[in-house]
């Protein structure tokens, strides 16, 4: 059995042009070179159509799209805690089996992340930073340089200069191959606990002021 | 002579008004910095120093700020989700509300919602903006004076982290204290965004003049645009 990637575009804005590197031809490839059987893609609100469309084009010459499930990689789809339907498809990429599942918002993320992934592709909002980073998991935090006035970079940037994750500038797919192949060879530091015994004394004294 | 003794009264009061205003407002405190009142289990011989039966009333703004809400609370949940305790949770997305009630299904507090309507529509007219701005502020200014009174001489917090309506209801609060006669603080705590790196948002600039502790969570954001925070690491 293979590894699993998680890919999140938060909940609140889709991050299509993420989602098309991590399910191109290059990417896939690159990811069965690196033992990875299954990606399981959190896409975000209103995307469901754009994904669907994704899937049905991605025959190719590496590329062979099934018709059955693989019975040696299937997840069941009552794993996953959702209010949208599970798009679920099977491939053969160089003849190794993958298989791509897509849901547009998921309530169970900690427990899908905690269970089945070893590495996570996010976009670079703090809370899918937190997310990661509090469960220990392997993070690629990816900027979305197409919102306005958002401190994305800034955020992803400083957690990669204090060694938590590797971040993208934007979303491209030279930059994401690159981190995908450095997250199998590096590890990251461990983030810590943030429970702060100061903080909650301050609360303490404050209450009872 | 009657009109002497009337602006002698008036120009007391005033003055009184304006020294309170001085002593309520974070600015003019002075940090003192001491510790007696740390670790001494029973502060003025009433209110027992612990995480229970504490009045909270929080706010739940959007996405990225209702996720570092509830990430405080789980976080210091032993002094801020207490069974004992009472939550006050004001909130204006549905999203948020919806993702605070599943979080809270693990928790016994005893919670009231609050909803505070959001101003503005879009496209409204000029006389039906200032009608419904006005319908606000009154609306919300009639919650806020509710939650005042309930939290009256127990241990409370309000612990606000954005966005704008949150500096509305600082403003209330801080309202409250200073035309009332009895002198209880609002005990204010503002944690600025963990996405403010070195600029304050536009509530944390607004609310650091008016929250009686104000965190951030970044040092580099203290040193260059907010001395007067306190800084203990990442909260979220």
């Amino acid at each position: 059995m293979g590894k699993t990637l998680f890919v999140s575009c938060g909940a609140t804005v889709p991050f299509p042009r993420l989602i098309e590197i991590v399910v191109s031809e290059p990417f896939l490839v690159e990811l069965t070179n690196l033992q990875y059987s299954r990606i399981i893609l959190q896409y975000g609100k209103g995307y469901t159509a754009a994904f669907q469309t994704l899937l049905d084009s991605l025959g190719s010459s590496k590329i062979e799209v099934r018709e059955e499930k693989h019975p040696s990689t299937t997840i069941q789809d009552s794993v996953f805690v959702t209010d949208s339907s599970i798009l679920h498809r099977s491939l053969n990429v160089n003849d190794v089996a993958v298989e791509v599942i897509g849901i547009e918002f998921l309530s169970n993320i900690q427990d899908i992340i905690t269970n089945y992934t070893d590495l996570i592709i996010s976009h670079s909002g703090t809370g899918s930073i937190l997310d990661a980073l509090r469960l220990h998991k392997p993070l690629i935090a990816v900027v979305n340089d197409s919102l306005m006035d958002n401190h994305q970079l800034q955020i992803a940037q400083k957690f990669e200069a204090l060694n938590y994750l590797w971040s993208c500038s934007s979303p491209n797919l030279p930059d994401l191959i690159d981190r995908l192949q450095r997250s199998t060879a590096e590890t990251k530091a461990t983030f810590p606990n943030t429970y702060n015994t100061d903080f909650q004394n301050l609360l303490l004294d404050l209450a009872n002021k | 002579m009657i009109l002497e003794y009337i602006s002698a009264a008036i120009l007391i009061s005033v003055s009184l008004f304006i020294i309170k205003l001085i002593f309520i407002l974070p600015f003019f405190k002075i940090d003192s910095n001491d510790t007696t009142t740390k670790d001494s289990g029973i502060i003025d011989g009433i209110k027992i120093r612990n995480g229970k039966n504490i009045e909270v009333f929080i706010f739940l703004g959007s996405g990225g700020h209702t996720g570092e809400m509830i990430r405080i609370l789980q976080n210091y949940k032993n002094i801020l989700l207490d069974g004992s305790n009472v939550m006050h949770v004001g909130y204006s997305d549905m999203d948020s509300y919806n993702r605070f009630k599943a979080m809270m299904k693990e928790y016994k507090c005893k919670v009231n919602y609050y909803e505070f309507v959001k101003a503005r529509k879009v496209g409204a007219g000029i006389v039906s903006s200032i009608c419904s701005i006005t319908k606000t502020l009154l609306m919300s200014l009639r919650i806020i004076f509710q939650i005042r009174i309930s939290m009256l001489n127990k241990p409370h917090l309000v612990l606000l982290n954005g966005p704008g309506t949150c500096c509305i209801i600082a403003l209330y609060f801080k309202l409250i204290e200073w035309l009332s006669l009895v002198t209880d603080s609002p005990n204010i705590v503002y944690v600025e965004s963990l996405a403010r790196i070195d600029t304050l948002s536009l509530s944390g600039k607004i609310l650091y003049w008016l929250a009686d502790e104000f965190l951030v969570q970044w040092k580099e954001l203290k040193e260059k645009n907010a001395p007067r925070a306190k800084f203990f690491g990442i909260l979220v």
